[in-house]
């Protein structure tokens, strides 16, 4: 007999609630989370994704419903010293303390967490080859710039090993190659096996990283399933046709053609046939080269034919969802 | 032992994280050798100035000099002797005065030192913590709220106890000189560290008020912390009224707050004349009783008591700060907590109101202005808690809003009373109430009658009528500003300060509007006690009906109000209505 180990919930609230006076935050959220997964969390401002982290984070009580991380119950009001020593967060705005330098300040965190040397010495040059900082270890912190005090943040989050990492806009204010940086440092933690909860605006750096998605608004949870369903069932499948010869023939041949939805076409020039068309798709795979193969029977010069998933941002700005005004 | 300091560091951050990242960013080279510059000029300058004081080798000229041991110049100046010499042609100095005077002069400064500036660096360390918002971040790790506390309060101040410990030397040497008891400074030492911890705790709790409002001063927690420095003031007030003619009083209580009443044990036990000495002229707390017992007549049984007073008032505290450290808003203790609070207060504060006053007319009025006291002690206690008890409207709603939903065991009316975090407190501040006349009118039924024979008008019955009708006052006001704070956002030291005024407004008030002026009026202060000279009045009933009316409306009013703020989003929709502020 084979046993197949089902992945354990990471994070699991119910019904989870928070009011700031008359103002609902977060509304009445059911919210699973997988073990090892890296859930992306996306809504717009004011949906209530900070709200949510920072209740998960024991940095907020909730007004009411429960929070189990890992099986264990957040008691509001209480320490939960326990449940803190495997939580990592990092906040959207992360202070530091400037007069210190980059060792003696995850030193600091290190010792807060409970690690004792020699392991705590090797965990702190470990987490700084992670983040790239190992040559600004005697560095003062106002010292340096805002990127690496973003990595120095994420060093301070994960300094003792956290198994649930709550990261608030953590690229926000990067530039592309600070980004690129800290996408590299998720999909290592990722890799070591921590489950990331991670709400961000650049939701093309989620389609990279996350295995699951949320989607807030008004402080409700909308969605909330893995990317692969939130392509299958909300995103276009999309193919761009380019033809050297006659465009009309390709519509012609379009119109029967399986998995074909609509398309638009555009003209290279105003008085040349060729030109490319786009087409919305629903087949399978099979589908797609039936069509290639049956356009060239057809004698349609094919020169691109290009199949893409339409992009994360596309299928949010698509469900059109409310702002907090 | 430069060295040194990084491994004697490493092992404190594995005791205390705190303790080593307050440390670690303090004792530095730099700010260390400046520190000792600063203490070897500050115990220079401080020898240089009594050594001046010192009479100078002379011949030929009379000289007269406190340090001498000749006659006295006059009766005017009793400190002031004619020097004379020895043998050998030198000067005969009394140096064990001029030993005392430098350990007197050390002292005082060095507890000026330590609680002032003690205090003033936690609280602008914790206001820097605040504007950088660091302090969230520690409530988010395992730290524990006991090494918060302590890693502040011996972390913060760090560089001023190096300045401190290099004093000590010469502290030591002076109390040597001075002949005083090494056992007797110890003690003292004793009764200034459980100060200095006593005031730090208060400095931690306004520096974490302010990190919980984003603000100077908190506002539920300072109010209490108003009412104590007010009670401070008028004990100021009344020590510096007392000097030769001393007669223990309540408030003597208050005045063992002051570390530096144990010195007069110390210079008691130099046996250098008090007139030599010149200052603590005897020494008061010989007089002062605690139920009735001589405790203070005995140095170490009055040090003792000293480092507990201070140890009690550091323990209540600290329950504030853990809560604080968690949960920034929340109210100050729990209603459990709030009955341990109210027990010890009490019981100690009781200990102080009958002191030794042979039974005659004019001692009758130094009890009676005790008893009046204590009761504008209790009072200003009670009003303090009951600002410290009523939790934020904004907790109050959600409670209302969401109690129905909790455990049936969590639910009951009792259970929401003395131990919901977040329910009203009125029921928790009654029982505090009932807690008080528990303990003290046992205590005013057995001692009045014996204390108050020689005065016919002050009847001990009408005593009691009095301390009961202050405790419904306390009732009253917290019955009236429950109702009032869970419908106004007004900030509550602004509270505090208001109703003070207006309780000592109020019977002016009455008395001008109604051409009263015997002390009766003060039936309707929240001091009645001052009003029994005059016999009980219709005042008194009226006093007492209008209070129970004003809590029957306040708690009528609090109820329905209660009940809308526990609406739904959903009923206020359905019966299109306006939402509760």
């Amino acid at each position: 007999m084979t046993l197949i180990s089902e992945p354990r919930t990471a994070v699991s609230t119910q019904g989870l609630t928070k009011r700031f006076d008359r103002h609902a935050a977060v509304t009445n959220v059911d919210l699973d989370i997988e073990e090892g997964s890296v859930y992306g969390l996306i809504g717009p401002n004011g949906a209530g994704k900070t709200t949510l982290i920072r209740m998960l984070a024991t940095a907020e009580e909730p007004t009411r419903g429960d929070i189990y991380l890992f099986g264990d119950r957040l008691i509001p009001g209480e320490a939960n010293l326990r449940i803190k020593q495997y939580l990592g967060y990092l906040p959207d705005d992360y202070p530091l303390y400037e007069d210190m330098t980059v060792w003696d300040y995850l030193d600091y965190f290190a010792r807060l967490y409970h690690l004792k040397d020699p392991s705590r010495r090797r965990r702190l040059q470990e987490v700084l080859e992670l983040v790239q900082l190992t040559s600004k270890c005697n560095s003062r912190i106002n010292t340096l710039s805002r990127g690496m005090k973003q990595r120095l943040s994420l060093a301070r989050t994960i300094i003792h090993e956290p198994i649930l990492l709550l990261l608030d806009e953590p690229v926000s204010g990067l530039d592309p190659i600070a980004r690129q940086q800290f996408r590299e440092i998720i999909r290592v933690l990722q890799s070591a096996g921590m489950t990331i909860l991670i709400s961000s605006h650049v939701l093309s750096d989620l389609a990279e990283l996350c295995t699951a998605i949320g989607i807030m608004e008004l402080g409700c949870l909308v969605e909330s399933t893995s990317l692969q369903d939130l392509y299958a069932r909300l995103g276009q499948q999309k193919i761009t046709i380019a033809v050297l010869n006659d465009l009309e023939r390709l519509t012609d041949c379009l119109k029967d053609q399986a998995g074909v939805e609509a398309w638009s076409v555009s003209y290279s020039t105003t008085n040349q046939p060729t030109g490319h068309c786009l087409v919305n798709f629903s087949g399978s795979p099979d589908d797609s080269a039936t069509l290639l193969k049956n356009l060239i029977y057809a004698g349609c010069q094919v020169s691109e034919f290009h199949c893409q998933q339409e992009d994360l941002e596309s299928i949010f700005l698509k469900l059109g969802h409310q702002q907090v005004s | 032992m430069v060295n040194l300091l990084p491994q004697v560091l490493d092992r404190i951050g594995d005791w205390n994280p705190q303790l080593y990242r307050e440390l670690k960013s303090r004792l530095t080279f730099n700010k260390s050798r400046w520190i000792l510059l600063a203490s070897l000029l500050f115990q220079g300058g401080l020898i240089f100035f009594l050594g001046n004081q010192l009479p100078i080798p002379k011949e030929a000229t009379e000289q007269y000099n406190r340090y001498c041991f000749g006659e006295a110049t006059s009766e005017y100046y009793p400190n002031n002797f004619l020097c004379t010499i020895n043998f050998d042609g030198s000067l005969q100095v009394n140096w064990r005065l001029w030993g005392l005077d430098v350990f007197t002069l050390l002292s005082v400064l060095g507890i000026i030192a330590l609680v002032a500036v003690g205090v003033y660096l936690l609280i602008a360390d914790l206001q820097k913590e605040t504007q950088q918002d660091t302090v969230n971040f520690l409530r988010l790790s395992p730290l524990s709220e006991t090494d918060f506390i302590w890693g502040k309060l011996l972390g913060v101040p760090s560089l001023l106890y190096g300045f401190l410990f290099t004093c000590l030397p010469l502290h030591l040497i002076s109390a040597a000189i001075a002949g005083i008891s090494f056992f007797l400074l110890l003690g003292y030492y004793g009764v200034l560290l459980a100060g200095a911890v006593f005031f730090f705790h208060l400095a931690l709790w306004i520096g974490l008020s302010a990190n919980g409002k984003k603000q100077v001063f908190g506002e539920t927690q300072s109010a209490a912390i108003a009412g104590l420095l007010a009670i401070m003031f008028v004990i100021f007030s009344f020590s510096s009224a007392m000097t030769a003619e001393w007669q223990p009083v309540f408030i003597s209580w208050l005045g063992l707050l002051y570390p530096g009443k144990a010195l007069n044990y110390l210079v008691e036990s130099t046996f250098i004349a008090p007139h030599l000495v010149g200052y603590f002229h005897g020494n008061e707390l010989e007089t002062l009783r605690w139920y009735g017992v001589a405790l203070f007549q005995f140095a170490p049984l009055g040090m003792v008591f000293m480092i507990f007073n201070f140890a009690v008032g550091s323990y209540w505290i600290q329950q504030v700060l853990k809560r604080r450290f968690r949960r920034p808003q929340s109210t100050a203790w729990s209603k459990e907590q709030s009955l341990g609070l109210t027990l010890s207060f009490v019981a100690i504060a009781n200990g102080f109101l009958f002191q030794p006053y042979s039974p005659n007319a004019y001692n009758s009025d130094f009890l009676f202005m005790n008893l009046a006291t204590w009761q504008l002690f209790l009072w200003l206690f009670f009003f303090g808690l009951t600002l410290a008890l009523l939790p934020q409207r904004h907790y109050l709603k959600e409670w209302s809003r969401y109690h129905h939903e909790f455990p049936r065991q969590y639910r009951t009316w009792g259970w929401q009373a003395l131990h919901g975090e977040n329910s009203p407190a009125l029921m928790a501040i009654a029982l505090n109430l009932g807690v008080t006349a528990l303990l003290s009118l046992p205590l005013l039924i057995i001692l009045l009658p014996d204390s108050l024979t020689s005065r016919s008008d002050y009847q001990p019955g009408l005593v009691l009528l009095g301390f009961c009708l202050g405790l419904v006052w306390n009732l009253t006001l917290a019955a009236f500003w429950q109702w009032g704070l869970g419908r106004l956002s007004v900030p509550r030291p602004l509270v505090f300060v208001l109703t003070v005024i207006g309780m000592i407004a109020m019977p002016v008030v009455v008395s001008i509007g109604t051409r009263i002026n015997a002390p009766s009026i003060f039936w309707l202060s929240p001091v009645p006690i001052l009003a029994l000279s005059n016999q009980a009045s219709g005042l008194f009933f009226l006093s007492l009906f209008t209070q129970m009316i004003v809590i029957a409306v306040s708690q009528w009013q609090f109820q329905r109000y209660l009940h809308r703020l526990g609406r739904s989003e959903s009923e206020y929709y359905a019966k299109a209505l306006t939402p509760a502020k």
